[in-house]
């Protein structure tokens, strides 16, 4: 039995959700995620054209036909490992704050907020999917920051659509330099050999969905399906909570 | 834009279950209700909720809580005492200590968890009771306290005495300490003297209560040797609870600057610790569980080591739901954790709801909650510390100043400054004993030179304690207001508050009209009250104390208790007259000078308006009297002097008629003794009168027997707590009262004389006595007199 839902509802009597977590006046009844209706209005979800291998948003100059393929410059120049990602927002200044109030301001609850709507998006885009794979942190890492992000993420889209996520698959064994301020070539190389499977057992032959959350040049998501791939995993799909807009 | 609603009770779940809970409760205190049906109504309402799945299930639920409230209730209130077939007999029980004994300066106070029980030349059985026990020095010298002090918690003893059934309120609108120890599961108590306390052995088995107690007592003994003298007893009465080891005259002070809830363990307390840990945690090498287990456990012993008192356990709650929440990321919100605490407090205690601590500790928090902002808002042209330190005192105070007057009749109008300038200090000494406690159970040395400055800053704080106690106007006393009127406040608070009802949208208008409602109503009723004479005999223990309150709203005391050793003014003479909505006297009339009649009038003269002071000045003037009367000349009080053929009237109805003492005899009659000195009046009103006569013994009663003119005395105050050596027969024939009152209490006197109550018997008077039925109020109405005593006779 899953006891999360039961245990949120319970953390949600003693913590009930006064104020909308962006802009902080108090929250309707029928708020959705503790985001208030004027916030959610304004909030970028991606929406078509986007890009049909990385899920980044394109511009409606883009005139190919609806049925057709759309790629963005990049995905036409470099092949990616997995076989699609998407990505639920833009990265836009309000959710680069809320990431990284997330990441670094130790709010631990939006992580309920983001599955939610990484749930709603993975329900919408049809993958098969077998198994949850957060891309995870070195233990170091894991030290310092007290939690993987990623991991807390996939644990809530398991509780919203009851599929098993295993944070125990796949394991970073280099203690990596942050990926920020690098470009593409130096993104690659920072992340070689990064991970290891090392429990191949439950993956092979899977559809697994990778659980990431910004999604930038798509290094940590192609370095992780490689090995994946190599475990035997069937499909891997990538799912992050924010893109870049690529031009 | 579509705006969300921040009424208090939108989004907070809890607080529609803590209200349904609490209702529950309160209804199975009103109306006894059997546990039986309660789980009948539980099942019914389970199972409604099953059939009606999602439709209604949230007030179905919330049935589902009111009748668990109900049961929760009924189950605790409901508990029989199992010693019931002991009480009023001498029989010898047997049990540990548990909790902290209250050590006094004559008595100290036990819990005792009784195991056994044995009624003389019966055989023992075994029973399960807790009994409070006072355990009396019984001698005068003082070396012998060492014989009960010895006695600590998880000791065994053997105590004999007469087991007694704790009484409800004795006086009208007085404390109920029957109620008071019933929420505490302890149904009777005990007295018992010297040796009659006898220790068996020590309970080795080990628990956290004898762990806690160990620790209690190595703290205690710590805090004498490193800091000792009156700093010690504030650091005690900071850390550890003890209140009872300041002097008296030390915690009036703090009660008189408003700052009471210093003294006792509070919420205030539980925050200097959480800073303590977060300060310490956050330079600690220690990783997001750990140091939230490591907190929440520090102040879960600590909450038990000082008893666990609604405020600790309130704020204990609510820090662990705040931390908690750091920890999972989640914001806690201090209304809503309040309701928590408050749940899980009444799940456990269900008693605590009827107790001022626990009211005023939500009320306080609920307040800070909601006006702590904008208060702050608009003091924001002071520093933040200042503004902020001002925002909590005054959105507190805000919150409890009703129910404080209320609850203790004080108005303390310096106490947001004392508060503003003593709470920080008080900090500093609280976190600092913190620090140095555990050093000096392990360093005494080394704890002694660090505790120095500690010692400094406790003696300024006490320093400047007295000082603002001394200041002009520091309390004023207040009667206390109407329920309605304390409601009104609450709601008005509610309204001006950002969290009001929705449904209210002139919120200005509204309080307006609920305040019109308040005067008008409060104006009705008292037009409507019905214009009678009300005499009621104050129970003060041994000794008089009797207010008349005439049809036309006159007031006069006469008498007013007292005790060596206690303060029956400020306990009982001074809150049973605020209590009761007086606020000033037109007219205090001392009997005679004898302690236990004008000991406790000492206090009444000093601290409210009163017109005049009635007296025949005594033979020998003792120091209580001179004392006395200095306040009487300080304050201005007209002094008049009674004589015999003096009528005096009060009011346009009440007259007194001043039958003795009388000049030309008073020498003889009294040789010395004050008890023939006391005044002797009667009161007449309408047909009916009441004939007063504080000590009066039979030489004074065979003078006044010839000169009695009237013969219709329905009332008589019976002479000298009913002596032996008054209400002589001659005396009670002349009078022939249908009834007799005698104002007597626990003494080593004989009083009241079995004779005397033959006497008045024979002649059909019914008696009363406080010492049985509590104080005895009598009304006068349409030419009758209807008697209401506050107990019931055995």
């Amino acid at each position: 039995m899953n006891w999360r839902p039961l245990l949120d509802a319970v953390l949600d009597m003693i913590y009930p959700r006064m104020d909308c977590i962006l802009c902080g006046q108090p929250l309707e009844k029928d708020a959705v995620q503790g985001i208030c209706s004027s916030c959610l209005e304004f909030l970028p979800f991606i929406r078509e054209p986007r890009c049909s291998v990385c899920g980044k948003p394109l511009e409606e100059t883009d005139r190919t036909e609806e049925t057709e393929r759309r790629y963005c410059p990049d995905c036409r120049r470099y092949p990616h490992d997995f076989d699609q990602a998407l990505s639920v927002f833009e990265f836009s200044l309000s959710i680069r704050e809320l990431i990284h109030r997330y990441k670094y301001g130790k709010e631990f609850s939006l992580s309920r907020t983001f599955g939610f709507f990484l749930s709603e998006l993975l329900q919408e885009s049809g993958w098969q999917t077998d198994e949850i794979v957060p891309v995870p942190l070195h233990k170091n890492r894991l030290r310092s920051r007290g939690f993987n992000q990623s991991a807390l993420l996939g644990d809530s889209i398991s509780g919203h659509l009851g599929i098993p996520c295993m944070d125990q698959v796949l394991i970073r064994n280099v203690d990596t330099k942050t990926q920020t301020g690098f470009n593409r070539q130096q993104r690659a190389d920072n992340l070689k050999n990064a991970f290891i499977v090392k429990n191949p057992g439950p993956i092979r032959g899977r559809n697994i969905l990778l659980i990431d959350d910004v999604y930038t040049t798509g290094a940590t998501a192609d370095s992780c399906s490689r090995v994946l791939r190599q475990a035997g995993a069937k499909g891997i799909h990538v799912l992050t909570i924010a893109t870049g807009r690529n031009v | 834009m579509r705006r969300g609603s921040r009424e208090i009770w939108v989004k907070r779940p809890i607080l529609w279950g803590l209200a349904a809970y609490i209702a529950g409760l309160v209804f199975s205190v009103y109306f006894r209700v059997e546990a039986l049906y309660c789980l009948l109504g539980m099942t019914g309402a389970a199972l409604l909720a099953l059939v009606f799945r999602r439709k209604a299930v949230f007030p179905l639920l919330l049935s589902l809580v009111l009748i668990f409230g109900c049961l929760r209730g009924a189950l605790f209130f409901g508990t029989k005492n199992p010693l019931t077939p002991y009480i009023g007999r001498r029989i010898t029980i047997q049990g540990t200590v548990i909790g902290d004994p209250q050590i006094e300066s004559d008595r100290a106070v036990y819990v005792l968890d009784v195991q056994a029980v044995q009624q003389t030349g019966r055989e023992t059985r075994s029973a399960k009771a807790k009994v409070r026990v006072g355990h009396y020095a019984g001698f005068p010298d003082p070396a012998e306290r060492s014989l009960f002090e010895a006695f600590q918690t998880g000791d065994v003893l053997r105590v004999t005495g007469i087991l007694k059934e704790p009484t409800g309120p004795r006086n009208p609108k007085g404390f109920d300490y029957k109620g008071y120890l019933a929420g505490r599961g302890i149904y009777s108590t005990m007295n018992a003297s010297g040796r009659n306390v006898v220790f068996l052995k020590k309970d080795r088995s080990f628990s956290i209560g004898s762990m806690l107690a160990w620790f209690r007592r190595r703290a205690d003994i710590s805090l004498d040797r490193t800091v000792g003298g009156q700093e010690g007893a504030l650091l005690k009465a900071l850390l550890l609870g003890q209140r009872w080891t300041i002097e008296p005259r030390t915690v009036d002070a703090f009660q008189r600057t408003g700052l009471a809830h210093v003294l006792s363990i509070s919420g205030l307390h539980i925050g200097y610790i959480v800073t303590l840990l977060h300060f310490l945690f956050s330079r600690s090498p220690l990783q997001r569980w750990t140091p939230l287990i490591l907190e929440a456990m520090i102040l879960l012993l600590y909450g038990l080591l000082v008893g666990a008192a609604p405020p600790v356990a309130r704020a204990v709650v609510m820090a662990v739901i705040y931390s908690a929440g750091k920890t999972m990321g989640r914001k806690s919100d201090p209304i809503n954790s309040a309701g928590v605490a408050a749940f899980l407090i009444l799940l456990i205690r269900p008693m605590d709801i009827l107790e001022a601590g626990f009211q005023l500790s939500f009320l306080a928090v609920g307040s800070i909650a909601l006006f702590y902002r904008p208060i702050q808002e608009k003091l924001r042209f002071l520093p933040s510390k200042v503004s902020s330190l001002i925002a909590v005192t005054l959105s507190a105070q805000l919150g409890t100043f009703p129910l404080t007057v209320y609850c203790f009749n004080v108005i303390t109008p310096w106490s947001v400054l004392t508060n503003l300038v003593l709470v920080p200090a008080l900090g500093l000494v609280t976190m600092g004993g913190f620090l140095i406690l555990p050093v000096g159970m392990i360093f005494p040395a080394a704890a002694k030179i660090a505790a120095a400055p500690l010692r400094v800053l406790c003696r300024l704080v006490l320093a400047a304690t007295g000082f603002a106690a001394r200041l002009p106007f520091a309390s004023i006393p207040a009667v206390s207001p109407s329920i309605s009127a304390v409601l009104v406040f609450y709601s008005v608070l509610l309204i001006l508050s950002r969290e009001r009802p929705a449904f209210i949208r002139k919120p200005y208008v509204v309080c307006t009209v609920l305040i019109g409602a308040l005067v008008a109503g409060s104006f009705l009723a008292e037009v409507q009250k019905p214009k009678d004479l009300e005499v009621t005999f104050v129970d003060v223990g041994q000794g008089d104390c009797t207010l008349i309150r005439t049809p036309d709203g006159k007031t006069i005391l006469i008498d007013g208790g007292g005790k060596e050793g206690r303060n029956v003014g400020e306990d009982t003479v001074l809150p049973f007259l605020l209590k009761n909505g007086i606020s000033s006297l037109d007219l205090v009339i001392m009997s005679h000078c004898h302690y236990d009649h004008i000991g406790g009038l000492l206090p009444v003269l000093e601290q409210l308006p009163v017109d005049a002071f009635m007296e025949y000045p005594p033979g020998q003037a003792e120091p209580a009297y001179l004392e006395l009367k200095e306040t009487v000349r300080r304050k201005g009080i007209d002094v008049l002097t009674a004589k015999r053929g003096q009528t005096w009237r009060i009011g346009s109805e009440v007259k007194l008629h001043i039958l003795y003492p009388e000049d030309r005899v008073v020498k003889s009659l009294a040789q010395g003794n004050e008890n023939n000195v006391s005044l002797v009046i009667l009161l007449e009103y309408q047909d009916t009168s009441v004939l007063f006569t504080g000590d009066v013994e039979d030489r004074v009663e065979y003078y006044l027997t010839g000169r009695i003119r009237q013969e219709n005395v329905d009332i008589l105050k019976v002479p000298h707590h009913g002596s032996r050596t008054s209400s002589t027969e001659p005396f009670l024939d002349a009078i022939s009262p249908k009834a007799g009152v005698i104002q007597v209490g626990t003494n080593l006197f004989g009083h009241p004389s079995s004779q005397t109550l033959d006497r008045l018997k024979q002649r059909g008077a019914r008696v009363y006595r406080n010492d049985e039925q509590g104080a005895v109020r009598m009304h006068y109405r349409d030419n009758q007199w209807r008697i209401h005593t506050m107990l019931h006779s055995p």
